[in-house]
């Protein structure tokens, strides 16, 4: 084992904090509140993505013929731990990174690729993600939307809930029913300016614009939107559930935020609190343990192996990581959550409390935990 | 970063297994005692020299990861100190076995005192070491799955100070082993709790098949899995404040692995003729030494944020 960064990869860091440190405004945690759905953000990654690109920085780990660098997992990794702990300027696009981009790169057409793979490489696009339907949520296979086969295309029924992004997206990730059987499910790359579709924003907790429903009516999409071949949207799905479970390192804006608390609680003299110092080093080790195993993960990304059920140990470490953190900050910095003075604390303690919800509810992950990594056995159902 | 052991790491533990394979499961009928104290194994570590490595040959993270294959097993030893600290504050291995303890604190039963051979005193803020040789000190009567004994009053006048070692390191190396210990048995209590629920029956079907019982085993396993690799990277590192996160994650990850091993095997649990109890209450042994979970994140959090402004 060895648990040290190359030299390389601590150069690919730095250059990292020296094009953010160039690039985000002065003003940029006040303006942009760490939302990546707030009409700022999105606007400032609409800039923000293109230089990245142009800076060789977007997609470093993708294949060099899909416009990448051809680098390994750990600098898709490194990447996102440090957009992630600036607040995440490159809006939703950070999903194209990490699985739309990559899903297409493995499913798609040379068309499809064509059509689409340049746009993402180049940070011109935004694409939400069609999964959650108001009675298909951790059970996802219990969608509803439909898409009939038309002749020439496919006219597509239903409505999806939750849907990140779906406000400033250009496509749509869209999951549908193809077919009467559970898992008779497709995948469609749907333009979002598609005639029948509506989007009304859902007022949540979790940031501007974070929550979307998005209605389809009678919308009629050509045949080579179809991702994969027909019916075989279920294979996509648990490809793209695996990196999106590991997609994200949320663990680093609670590093970030408990980096700030020791300032702060430095500055009003207790730190020193025994209490407090013991309470915040085991949020931090909450952290850390949330850390190295999803580094253990893209060890196994690296090294080219099967995603295993330790994606969903990972997961479900980050959730509690996530929550412990936050109770730490409501039960010793209470009074900075009041004013919202800091940043970095507020968006942690946000956030916290949709990470056992988001990629798949913290349940299932348990369910996966002990059905795949324990192999306990399978009960009736009640 | 890399998450498999390298050749050198592998080569250790794949020496040692077939040694500690003979010690996976206690005499056959298991006795019916609160610890088992491995005199057995010792005999076997000693004669396979793994005790007289130094630190040149044993790095800290194959000693980490030996500690933590021993914990594993039912029987109580003490291989931590001798491992881990020993080696790494000049203490050689003919003065083992070694006990713990604080000089302010002589009167607090210690583990393992009653089979140690010398004491490690930590001081404050020098070490100082006491010599046993010859002095009875009978096990106390407990219910924890380890020897504690009580040093009799006055015994500690007699320790030397250890020159050049401040007891801070004493504590650091005290706290990696602490986290290597917890590692091994917590892993033990929960693949044995695995292995029980998917055999019990009730209701017609395994109790591993409830999801009240598989929820619970899932968060035991992510906990084992973070102490495991919380440890090996303080082993790796040798950080302060990677070793205080790793004895701190440890130590409160206690609480629920316990209970919920504990719990999942129901009245069996609590027969001393069952194993579950050697590494249970081991572990509640482990929970609370060098002052608990909360003190180990104290000096995480000094290491870390120390002349934060």
């Amino acid at each position: 084992m060895d648990f040290s960064w190359t030299p390389e990869q601590q150069r690919y860091r730095a250059r990292l904090k020296a094009f953010l440190a160039d690039n985000l405004p002065p003003d940029w945690d006040a303006e942009s509140r760490h939302d990546p759905g707030s009409p700022y953000v999105v606007e400032f990654a609409r800039w923000f993505c293109p230089a990245l690109a142009e800076a060789g920085l977007l997609v470093p780990h993708w294949p060099v013929e899909d416009g990448g660098a051809g680098a390994d997992p750990w600098h898709h990794w490194i990447l996102g731990e440090e957009m992630f702990a600036a607040g995440e300027p490159r809006s939703y696009q950070y999903m194209n990174v990490n699985w739309i981009g990559p899903a297409i790169i493995t499913y798609g057409t040379a068309e499809q690729r064509k059509r689409h793979i340049p746009e993402i490489t180049q940070g011109r696009v935004f694409w939400c993600q069609g999964f959650s339907e108001p009675s298909a949520g951790s059970d996802l296979a219990a969608m509803r939307t439909r898409a009939e086969p038309t002749g020439n295309g496919w006219r597509i029924n239903g409505q999806k809930i939750w849907t990140s992004a779906a406000g400033c997206a250009d496509y749509c990730f869209l999951l549908a029913r193809t077919g009467p059987e559970r898992h008779a499910i497709t995948v469609f790359l749907v333009p979002m300016n598609t005639p029948g579709i509506e989007v009304r924003p859902i007022a949540s907790l979790t940031g501007k614009n974070s929550l979307n429903e998005v209605f389809f009516s009678d919308v009629d999409v050509a045949g080579d939107t179809v991702l994969g071949s027909v019916g075989n949207g279920w294979d996509v799905v648990r490809t793209v559930l695996h990196n999106e479970r590991i997609g994200a390192p949320r663990y680093m804006m609670a590093r970030r935020a408990l980096d700030r608390a020791a300032v702060l609680l430095s500055r009003d003299g207790r730190l020193d609190d025994p209490e407090i110092k013991g309470r915040m080093g085991l949020a931090r080790a909450a952290v850390d343990a949330a850390a190295l195993q999803a580094y253990r993960v893209i060890d196994g990304r690296a090294k080219g192996r099967e995603p295993g059920p330790e994606t969903n140990v990972a997961r479900y470490a980050l959730v509690k990581a996530d929550r412990t953190v936050g109770e730490f900050l409501a039960d010793c910095l209470g009074d900075l959550l009041l004013s919202g003075e800091d940043q970095a604390i507020v968006t942690q303690y946000r956030r916290a409390a949709s990470t056992g919800l988001g990629a798949g509810a913290a349940e299932i992950q348990l369910d996966l935990v002990a059905r795949g990594f324990l192999d306990l056995p399978k009960g009736r159902k009640s | 970063m890399d998450f498999d052991l390298n050749d050198d790491q592998a080569t250790v533990l794949n020496a040692i297994a077939p040694l500690l394979n003979r010690h996976r499961r206690l005499p056959d009928p298991a006795p019916a005692v609160s610890y088992f104290y491995g005199n057995a194994l010792e005999a076997d570590l000693t004669e396979g020299g793994w005790f007289a490595a130094d630190s040149d040959a044993l790095g800290l993270f194959e000693a980490g990861l030996l500690v933590e294959e021993i914990a594993r097993l039912p029987c109580a030893l003490e291989a931590m100190v001798s491992l881990i600290i020993a080696p790494r504050i000049g203490l050689p291995p003919e003065r083992r076995p070694y006990a713990l303890m604080r000089k302010d604190r002589p009167g607090i039963p210690s583990r393992y005192l009653p089979m140690a051979r010398t004491v490690i005193i930590d001081a404050g803020s020098h070490v100082e070491v006491l010599d046993l040789d010859g002095l009875d000190v009978p096990a106390l009567d407990g219910f924890l799955a380890a020897p504690y004994g009580r040093l009799p009053e006055g015994a500690m006048d007699g320790a030397e100070p250890l020159g050049g070692i401040p007891a801070g390191r004493l504590r650091h190396l005290w706290r990696l082993g602490l986290a290597a210990e917890i590692s091994g048995a917590a892993q033990a209590a929960v693949d044995l709790t695995v292995d029980h629920v998917k055999q019990r029956e009730q209701f017609g079907q395994p109790i591993g098949a409830f999801q009240a019982v598989q929820h619970r085993l899932a968060e035991c396993a992510t906990l084992v899995e973070g102490i495991k690799l919380m440890t090996r990277r303080a082993c790796w590192s040798d950080d302060p404040a990677d070793v205080g996160l790793a004895a701190a994650f440890a130590q409160n990850a206690l609480s629920q692995i316990i209970y919920d091993t504990q719990q999942f095997h129901g009245a069996t649990g609590l027969t001393l003729e069952y194993q579950l109890h050697h590494w249970t209450f081991r572990l509640k042994a482990l929970q609370g030494e060098l002052g608990g979970a909360t003190a180990q994140a104290r000096a995480a959090a000094d290491a870390l944020w120390q002349g934060a402004a």
